[in-house]
C-alpha cells in the first residue's frame, strides 16, 4: 500500500474545495429554478411554466457536469490513497486529510445544507406539479368527456370536440 | 411542516379555482355577451416566525371580469344605430317591392299601356274592341295605383303595429335591466363583483338599444340608469313603461309612463320605423297622391270636353255627389263650398246644343264664379239654355239632359257655320246697325221702313222695355219681331252680338227693304234711305280646323268694303279679336278662288262661296275659338263626362259610365264622324309637362320610384357601414372579453403536459440530489 505524498493530497484538497464551491453555485441555481417552477405553477401561464422547466433542465445539466467532475476528482483521491473510488465520500476525504482538509470541512457542511434544501424543495414542487396535473386532467375530462388515457366518452362532456 | 403543507394546499386551491374559472369561460364561450373571467392571485401575507419573515403561499383574490366598459357603452350606442338602419332597410325593401319596378305589373307599365291603348283607339275611334282595350288599360292603371297605395297603407299600419310590439319589447328589457340592477346592487354591496350579472345587463342594454335609442348612465353603486330622450326608462330598481298611444291627430306616438313629453326615438329599430312613418311615408304618399290627382284632373279635363261618337249627349249625371244633406240643402250652397275632390274655379263653361234634325249647333257660355254662384244658380244657368235642363237628383248628383231631338256637349269645337243668322253676304237682304247696344231710346221713338207692302212706321213704347234708355239689341229685336207691321212687311229683326240686324224674311235677289229713317233709326246708326237687296248666291262662310292657340277668344269678321268674293280687287275681310286686336287680314277679292280654305291663324281656316259682301250694310259674323271650354273646371269637379272618378290614389277608378259602356268614351273633339280630337289631346298628355308634379306624369312617377330606390340603397349602404363598425367594436370586445375555446383548451392541455414534464424533471433532480447527499 503506497502512501500518497503530502503535496499531492493537498493539491487534490484544493481541487475538491474548488469543486465544492462550484457545486454550491449549482445547488443555488437548482434551488432558484425549483422556486421559479413553483411560482410558475401559480402563474397560470403554460409558457412561463415551460420556461421554468427549461431553467430546471439547465440547472440539472450543470449539476450532472459538476457530478462528472466530482467523480474524476474522487478517482484521483482513490488512486492517491489506494482505495476504491466508491468507498470515498467528501466526509471520508476530510477525515483522511485531517487538518490538511482546511476549508473543505466547512464547504462540505454548506454543500450538505444546500443539497438538503434543494431536495426538500424538489419534493414539494414535485408534489405540487403532480396535484396540479391531477386537477387539470379532471377538468379536461369533465369538459371533453375524456378519461385519463384520453379516450372520448359517450356522454357527460360539456364540449363537443367533434364540432 | 404545517406551514409547508398550508402553502401547498393554498397553491392547489388557487389552481383549482383558476381551472374552474377556465372551465366557466369555456362553457360560456358561446353565451351571448359573456365576458371572459380570470382569477386574480396574490402572495399571501408573509408570516413573522420569531423575527424571520416567511412567505405563506398564494391567495385567490377574486374572479375578475375582463371587460372594457367604455367599449361596451360604445357597443350599446352602435347597436342602436345598426338596428335603426336594419329596421329602416327592411321596411324600405318591402316598400320597394310594392312598386314592382321595373316590371310589367307596375304603374309605369300601366301608364305606357294606357297611352298605347289611347293611340290605338285614335287610329280607329269607332272600333268597339279598341275601346274595350282602352277601358281595360285604364282599369289596369287605376288598380295598379290602388294596389300600390293599399300596400303602402298596409305597410304603414304594419309598421305602427310593429312599433307597438317593439315598445312591449322595450318594457320587457327595461324591466330586466331594473331587476339586474337590484341583483347587482345587492351582490356588490358585499364587496364582490357580479361578473355574470353585469354581463347579462350589458347584453340586455345592447338588446334594448337595438329597439330604442338609450342613454346609459353608470352609477357608483354598480347600477345603471337608462334614459330615453332625457326621460328615465330604468332607475336603480324600477323601470317605467313605454306605451303607444294616439295623439290629438290620431297618430300613434310613444309616451313614457309618467312622462310629459312624447318620445320620438331616432335610434334603434323604433327609430327606423319612426323615420319611415314621420319622414319618408308622408312625402311618398303626398307625391303619389299628387300624381294620381294630376292624372285624374288632366285626363278628365281632356275627356270631359270630348264628344261621343253619336255626336253628343242626351243626358249626363255627375259622377260626384255634390254634397250631403239632401238636394234642398245643396241648392243654396255656393259652388266653392261643395265637398268635391277638385275645386271649381272662376271661369266659364261652354255648352253646345246641337239640333239632330238639321245639325245646327248653338254654343252657350256660362260664367261661373264659385264664390258667388250657388248650385241653384248653376242649375238655372244651364236650364236657361234652350233645349237643355239641369237638376239635382235625390242623391245630390247634378243631372243635365237635352230635349228630344237635341244633344249637348261641352267641347271647344268651332261652329262650322258661324253666320247662321245670315249677316255676312247671305241670301237675305240684311242691314246691321252701326251702333252697338244697349241703346238709349225715348218713349215714342220711331223707325220708318218700307217693306213688301209699302212704308210703315214702328213706334217704340217705354212699356215694352224694362228700361227704354238701356235697351239691348236682343231686347229690341224681340220687340220688333213681335210687331205685326214688321211681319206684314216681311222684315225680321235679330241681334248679332250687341248689334241689331234687320233682315228680309225671304232669300234671293227679289228680297228687299228700305230703311227710311225715324228717331230710333238715328240711335241705331242706320242711314236713312238705305235700300238693301238679297242675293241669289250667299257667301256662306265656313270655319274649319282645330284651334291650337292659347286662351279663349271671340273673333269678328268684317269686310273692308263692298264687293264680290273672288272678283273685286283688294276686297279684304278683317279678323279681329275681342280686344280689337287684328288677328288676320284675308284677301277674298280678285285672286281668291271661292270655296277654298284661307288660313286665319292657330290652325283655323275659313272659306267663302262666291257672293256679295258689304261693309256699307254692316256685314259681320263672329266665331269663338277656345283652348279650354271649361276654364272653371266644373266638369272635372262634379264628374260630368268624366273618364276617371275619385280624387285620391285609393279611390282612383275608371268612371262607372265608361265601365258600363265603352261607347261613352268621348273620343271626338268636334263631333264629326271618325274624329279623334279628344284622343289626340289625351295622347299629348303623355309628354305634357304638368306643373303640379314638376314634369310629365310618367317622369313624376319615375321620380318617386327613383327616390324610393335611392332611399333603399342609401339605407342599405349606411347599414353596411354601421354593421362594419359594430363588427369592429364587437371584435375588439371579443379580443378583450371573449373566450377562445381552442386557446383555452390548448392552454389546458399544455398545462397538463407541462405539469407532467416538470414533475418528471423534478424526479430526476431528486435522484441526482440523493446521489449527491450520499457522497457528502
Amino acid at each position: 500500500m503506497s502512501m500518497p505524498g503530502k503535496a499531492g493530497v493537498h493539491g487534490l484538497i484544493l481541487h475538491a474545495s474548488a469543486w465544492a464551491r462550484e457545486e454550491l453555485v449549482v445547488q443555488s441555481e437548482l434551488q432558484a429554478a425549483l422556486e421559479a417552477q413553483s411560482a410558475a405553477v401559480r402563474e397560470r401561464d403554460p409558457a412561463v411554466l415551460e420556461a421554468a422547466t427549461e431553467r430546471v433542465d439547465a440547472a440539472h445539466g450543470q449539476a450532472i457536469a459538476s457530478d462528472a467532475r466530482r467523480a474524476k476528482l474522487f478517482e484521483r483521491f482513490a488512486e492517491c490513497w489506494g482505495v476504491a473510488p466508491s468507498t470515498l465520500t467528501l466526509r471520508s476525504i476530510c477525515v483522511r486529510a485531517g487538518e490538511g482538509a482546511g476549508s473543505l470541512v466547512q464547504l462540505r457542511e454548506e454543500l450538505r445544507t444546500a443539497a438538503t434544501q434543494v431536495q426538500t424543495t424538489a419534493r414539494r414542487v414535485g408534489a405540487e406539479l403532480r396535484m396540479h396535473r391531477r386537477v387539470t386532467i379532471d377538468v379536461l375530462g369533465t369538459l371533453l368527456g375524456q378519461d385519463e388515457e384520453g379516450n372520448v366518452q359517450g356522454s357527460g362532456a360539456l364540449l363537443s370536440t367533434e364540432a | 411542516m404545517t406551514l409547508g403543507l398550508n402553502i401547498g394546499l393554498k397553491g392547489i386551491q388557487s389552481s383549482q379555482r383558476a381551472l374552474e374559472t377556465l372551465g366557466h369561460n369555456i362553457t360560456n364561450a358561446n353565451t351571448p355577451g359573456y365576458s371572459r373571467q380570470t382569477l386574480d392571485l396574490r402572495a399571501s401575507r408573509p408570516l413573522d416566525q420569531v423575527g424571520v419573515v416567511v412567505g405563506s403561499g398564494v391567495d385567490a383574490e377574486g374572479v375578475r371580469r375582463i371587460a372594457d366598459d367604455v367599449l361596451n357603452r360604445r357597443l350599446v350606442e352602435q347597436a342602436g344605430v345598426v338596428a335603426r338602419y336594419e329596421g329602416l332597410t327592411e321596411i324600405l325593401s318591402t316598400l320597394e317591392s310594392l312598386f314592382s319596378e321595373p316590371g310589367d305589373s307596375g304603374v309605369s307599365a300601366a301608364y305606357d299601356s294606357f297611352f298605347e291603348s289611347v293611340s290605338a283607339l285614335a287610329s280607329n275611334p269607332g272600333d268597339a274592341v279598341l275601346r274595350g282595350a282602352m277601358v281595360d288599360a285604364a282599369e289596369s292603371l287605376t288598380s295598379s295605383f290602388n294596389q300600390l297605395t293599399t300596400g303602402i297603407s298596409e305597410l304603414a299600419e304594419d309598421s305602427l303595429a310593429q312599433a307597438e310590439a317593439l315598445s312591449s319589447g322595450v318594457n320587457d328589457l327595461a324591466e330586466q335591466v331594473a331587476s339586474l340592477n337590484v341583483e347587482i346592487g345587492q351582490f356588490e354591496s358585499g364587496g364582490g363583483v357580479a361578473n355574470d350579472l353585469r354581463d347579462q345587463r350589458d347584453l340586455a342594454l345592447i338588446q334594448l338599444a337595438g329597439l330604442i335609442e338609450i342613454d346609459v348612465q353608470p352609477k357608483p353603486s354598480g347600477v345603471v340608469h337608462v334614459l330615453v330622450e332625457g326621460q328615465l326608462l330604468v332607475g336603480s330598481s324600477q323601470s317605467y313603461e313605454v306605451n303607444a298611444e294616439a295623439d290629438e291627430d290620431g297618430v300613434s306616438v310613444l309616451r313614457l309612463e309618467g312622462g310629459t313629453r312624447t318620445v320620438a326615438p331616432t335610434g334603434g329599430e323604433l327609430g327606423g320605423i319612426q323615420q319611415f312613418i314621420d319622414e319618408i311615408l308622408p312625402d311618398l304618399q303626398a307625391d303619389l297622391e299628387g300624381i294620381v290627382r294630376a292624372t285624374i284632373l288632366e285626363v278628365n279635363r281632356t275627356h270631359s270636353v270630348g264628344i261621343t261618337q253619336d255626336g253628343g249627349f242626351t243626358s249626363l249625371v255627375s259622377a260626384s255627389v255634390l254634397g250631403t244633406g239632401g238636394a234642398d240643402a245643396l241648392l243654396g250652397e255656393t259652388l266653392a263650398n261643395l265637398n268635391l275632390d277638385f275645386p271649381i274655379q272662376d271661369g266659364q263653361l261652354r255648352i253646345n246644343v246641337s239640333n239632330e234634325s238639321n245639325g245646327e249647333v248653338v254654343s252657350h257660355l256660362i260664367d261661373i264664379d264659385p264664390d258667388a254662384m250657388n248650385v241653384a244658380g248653376l242649375i238655372g244657368a244651364i236650364s236657361d239654355i234652350p233645349n237643355v235642363q239641369a237638376n239635382l237628383d235625390s242623391a245630390g248628383r247634378l243631372s243635365v239632359s237635352a230635349n228630344s231631338g237635341f244633344r249637348f256637349d261641352f267641347s271647344a269645337r268651332m261652329d262650322p257655320n258661324p253666320d247662321d243668322v245670315g249677316t255676312f253676304g247671305s241670301g237675305k237682304a240684311s242691314v246691321v246697325a252701326s251702333n252697338a247696344g244697349p241703346y238709349s231710346f225715348a218713349d215714342g221713338d220711331t223707325l220708318d221702313l218700307t217693306g213688301a207692302l209699302g212704308a210703315f212706321t214702328v213706334t217704340l213704347n217705354a212699356a215694352d222695355f224694362e228700361d227704354i234708355t238701356a235697351v239691348t239689341a236682343e231686347e229690341l229685336a224681340a220687340v220688333l219681331s213681335q210687331n205685326p207691321l214688321m211681319g206684314a212687311g216681311q222684315i225680321s229683326a235679330t241681334a248679332v252680338g250687341d248689334q241689331l240686324v234687320l233682315q228680309s224674311v225671304t232669300d234671293g235677289s227679289a228680297a228687299t227693304f228700305t230703311i227710311d229713317g225715324g228717331s230710333a233709326s238715328t240711335v241705331l246708326g242706320f242711314v236713312g234711305g238705305t235700300t238693301t237687296i238679297g242675293s241669289d248666291t250667299p257667301v256662306n262662310p265656313q270655319i274649319s280646323g282645330t284651334y291650337t292657340g292659347e286662351g279663349n277668344h271671340n273673333w269678328t269678321f268684317r269686310p273692308s268694303g263692298d264687293g264680290t268674293i273672288g272678283s273685286t280687287p283688294d276686297l279684304r275681310v278683317e279678323v279681329i279679336d275681342e280686344l280689337g286686336q287684328a288677328v288676320a287680314t284675308l284677301n277674298v277679292g280678285d285672286g281668291y278662288a271661292p270655296g277654298t280654305d284661307i288660313s286665319i291663324a292657330d290652325g283655323v281656316s275659313v272659306r267663302f262661296d262666291f257672293g256679295q259682301i258689304s261693309a256699307s250694310d254692316g256685314d259681320v259674323f263672329h266665331t269663338s275659338v277656345m283652348e279650354d271650354s271649361d276654364t272653371a273646371d266644373l266638369l272635372v269637379a262634379v264628374g260630368l263626362n268624366a273618364f276617371f272618378q275619385g280624387g285620391s290614389a285609393e279611390t282612383f277608378a275608371v268612371a262607372q259610365s265608361i265601365l258600363d259602356d265603352s261607347a261613352q268614351i268621348a273620343a271626338s273633339g268636334t263631333g264629326a264622324t271618325g274624329d279623334n280630337g279628344m284622343l289626340l289631346s289625351l295622347l299629348e298628355l303623355q309628354d305634357a309637362e304638368i306643373g303640379s308634379v314638376g314634369g310629365t306624369l310618367t317622369e313624376a312617377y319615375g321620380g318617386v320610384v327613383s327616390s324610393v330606390g335611392s332611399d333603399v340603397a342609401g339605407a342599405g349602404e349606411r347599414l353596411a357601414t354601421e354593421q362594419g363598425l359594430y363588427q369592429s367594436l364587437e371584435e375588439r370586445r371579443q379580443a378583450v372579453a371573449g373566450v377562445n375555446v381552442d386557446e383555452e383548451l390548448v392552454d389546458m392541455i399544455r398545462f397538463e403536459q407541462a405539469f407532467g414534464a416538470a414533475a418528471r424533471y423534478i424526479n430526476v433532480v431528486q435522484e441526482l440530489g440523493n446521489t449527491l447527499l450520499s457522497l457528502l
